[in-house]
Formats: structure tokens, C-alpha cells, sequence
């Protein structure tokens, strides 16, 4: 597959989770490099950290809602306070099964922000991918 | 993370080697630990091993055998059919399959059949832990500790049994009479206390009565019968409720 992403954060906090959407994004293209993060908190720490070096950035971010402590929703917060070197470098794609129409909403209101359910189909990564 | 215990059950040797294969780069989530012919053959082995998930193909042979999954005496795994003939999409419907994948095999598809038995796998559990959580609450509010717990709007208030004369239906709200002269508006209507109540010595002597038999000072008789409570508290037995009511004081 020829693309331009290169690098994918995964922010679940659910390890089985994780692992199925690092592993259809592998088996279509096995070139991209994954970060998996089962804690959202460590997940904005590594993208303060490194928000002015892209580099080390993902092009893609795969974000989890229900999370302890960081849900998705606080974690989009954070990440808009960051640079505009990461905002212009990264994008998010919610990946949740909440049920909740607010949640729902919520998430497809931001339209800088894309918006999938669980779990991932290799069509739906495709199109982002190309 | 979850491992799933599965087993193959398919004549098919390109079926068998992809499973195999699959199962290998997937060692982290997903356990074959068998490979079987057919359904009829598997029975014991199934017993033996208790697999979560059977990878089957829907033989005619096959579906005829289902029925032999009645006599296993712990949760039906869940099935993924395996086939070429489109048609056998209605027996996995049929059968309650999970899902349904065409030969020959495409890992991306497998990887989403697992991850729809792991998740149906999780809700039935997680639903049975709710209702056992659900029957667990219910009991302990029932169990005779003495104690009602009364909502309102803002509050909850821990009455003592014993403490209440009687409860009366305002509407959808109930209110509480307790014996120093206290009254209690709860945002639940008396049906929702009848339960509770009834258990302990608590008796409907109305349609929007429920008294403490414990409270009754005397019972008059005139024109039907009428509880008395201290503070002059007079209610009426409703008629078709006097028959039983007796019964119950006099126990």
C-alpha cells in the first residue's frame, strides 16, 4: 500500500482492543510503524514531549472514549493546547462502541476529527491511509 | 488479555493450515487446541476440552449433529462457519453463529471474527454479573435489617421499621407517618415500599394504606373496620381487604 502515513499512535486502554486494531492496520500494510498505549495519560505525556519534534509524532491517532482518569474526550482537550507543529502533524480518529448518542455526537460535532466504531475495518483504514 | 480456547472442526487441509497459521500469529489472543474431522467425532473432545469458539464447516453431516451440543454440560461455544457456499450463511443464522467467513480465509476478516466472539463473550458476562449484582441489591434490601432507606428529591433517610405507623399513597409519592409524629415525603409510590414492607409486619389495609400492625392500639368495628393509633390516628380496612387482614393480626 502506498501511503503517507507512517506512524500510528493506539490510546485503549483495553489491551485486546489495542491489539486488534494494531494488528488489521499491520496485516494491511506492515511498514507502519504502531505505538500502542493502554494509558492515556503516558499516551499525552509522549505527545507533550515530543510535540515540536515530528519525527517522533504519529501522523494518526486511534482514540479510545471510555478510558479511567483521561477519557477521550479530556485527552482531545489536551492535545489542542499543544503546538501547532503537532496539530497541523497529527490527526485523531475516535475509535469507541459507546452506544451513547451523546457521546456520539459529541465526537462527530468536531469535524477536524474523524470518527469510526470498533472495530476497524480495513476499508475504513484505507481510506484514511490513501 | 483474553485468551480464546478454540478447535477446528473441518476436513478441508488449506482450512486447517490457515487456522493453524492464523492461530500461530495470534498465539496472544486465540488457543486452537484441536483439529477434528467432524462435528459427530468432536463430541468428546469438546467435553474434554471446553473450547470457547469452534471453527466449523457446515456439512450437511455437521449441522445434523448440533443437536448432540444439548448434552454438554457447560456454555455452548460459539461457532464461526467456514465455507464456500454462500447458502450456508442462512445455517449460521439458523444456528446462531457468530459469524460466517468465505474461503479462502483473509486474516483482516478473521481478526474482526474473533473480536466479535470476544466481545459477545464479554457482554454475556458482564449482563450475568449485572443481574447477579441486581438480585444481590434486591435481597439485602429486602433482608430484615431493621432499616428503610427513604428517598426524596434530596435526601435519603434511614428510617427505623418499628418507627413507622403507617405509609400513605400520595400519587406517585408515599408518605411516611413515624410514631413521633414526623412525616416523610418519598419520591417512590407505595408499591415500590409494599415488598419490603410486607415481608416484616407491615399489612395494605387500603389501597392507599400500609400500616405497622406493631403501631395498632385497638381495632374498632363500626361500619367496617378502622385501625387506631396513638395521636388518634384513625384508618379504614378496606372491605374486600377485612377477611384478610384478620387473618394476619392474628397470627
Amino acid at each position: 500500500m502506498n501511503t503517507k502515513v507512517k506512524k500510528v499512535m493506539i490510546v485503549d486502554d483495553n489491551e485486546f482492543d489495542c491489539y486488534i486494531t494494531s494488528k488489521i492496520i499491520n496485516n494491511l500494510d506492515p511498514t507502519v510503524d504502531i505505538m500502542e498505549f493502554n494509558s492515556s495519560l503516558t499516551a499525552i505525556g509522549y505527545l507533550e514531549e515530543f510535540q515540536n519534534s515530528p519525527e517522533k509524532l504519529p501522523n494518526l491517532i486511534f482514540l479510545d472514549i471510555y478510558m479511567p482518569i483521561l477519557d477521550g474526550f479530556d485527552f482531545i482537550e489536551k492535545f489542542n493546547e499543544l503546538s501547532g507543529v503537532i496539530k497541523e502533524y497529527t490527526k485523531i480518529c475516535i475509535l469507541s462502541t459507546t452506544v451513547d448518542d451523546l457521546y456520539i455526537h459529541k465526537a462527530r460535532v468536531n469535524e477536524s476529527i474523524l470518527f469510526t466504531s470498533k472495530p476497524i475495518t480495513k476499508e475504513f483504514i484505507q481510506g484514511i491511509f490513501n | 488479555m483474553r485468551l480464546i480456547k478454540a478447535i477446528v472442526v473441518d476436513s478441508n487441509i488449506d482450512v486447517i493450515n490457515q487456522l493453524s497459521k492464523f492461530a500461530d500469529e495470534n498465539a496472544i489472543i486465540i488457543d486452537v487446541c484441536g483439529f477434528c474431522d467432524n462435528l459427530k467425532q468432536s463430541i468428546s473432545f469438546i467435553k474434554e476440552h471446553k473450547p470457547e469458539l469452534i471453527f466449523l464447516q457446515p456439512t450437511a453431516d455437521n449441522l445434523a449433529s448440533f443437536s448432540l451440543l444439548k448434552e454438554l454440560d457447560f456454555n455452548i461455544p460459539k461457532f464461526i462457519f467456514i465455507s464456500d457456499d454462500l447458502t450456508n450463511a442462512y445455517d449460521a443464522y439458523k444456528h446462531s453463529a457468530v459469524d460466517f467467513q468465505k474461503k479462502p480465509l483473509d486474516f483482516n476478516e478473521l481478526i474482526i471474527s474473533i473480536y466479535k466472539v470476544i466481545k459477545l463473550i464479554e457482554m454475556e458476562i458482564s449482563f450475568q454479573n449485572q443481574k447477579v449484582n441486581q438480585i444481590k441489591s434486591l435481597s439485602v434490601e429486602n433482608s430484615d435489617n431493621g432499616f428503610i432507606a427513604i428517598s426524596s428529591s434530596d435526601k435519603i433517610e434511614l428510617i427505623k421499621l418499628e418507627d413507622i405507623v403507617y405509609c400513605k399513597a400520595e400519587g406517585k409519592y408515599t408518605e411516611f407517618v413515624l410514631s413521633n409524629k414526623q412525616k416523610i415525603l418519598s419520591s417512590k409510590n407505595l408499591g415500590e415500599y409494599s415488598s419490603i414492607l410486607i415481608s416484616n409486619y407491615f399489612f395494605r389495609i387500603h389501597h392507599s394504606y400500609v400500616v405497622n400492625v406493631k403501631q395498632i392500639i385497638k381495632i374498632t368495628k363500626k361500619d367496617g373496620l378502622y385501625c387506631e393509633f396513638a395521636h388518634g390516628i384513625s384508618l379504614p380496612v378496606a372491605k374486600r381487604r377485612q377477611e384478610e387482614f384478620v387473618k394476619f393480626i392474628k397470627l
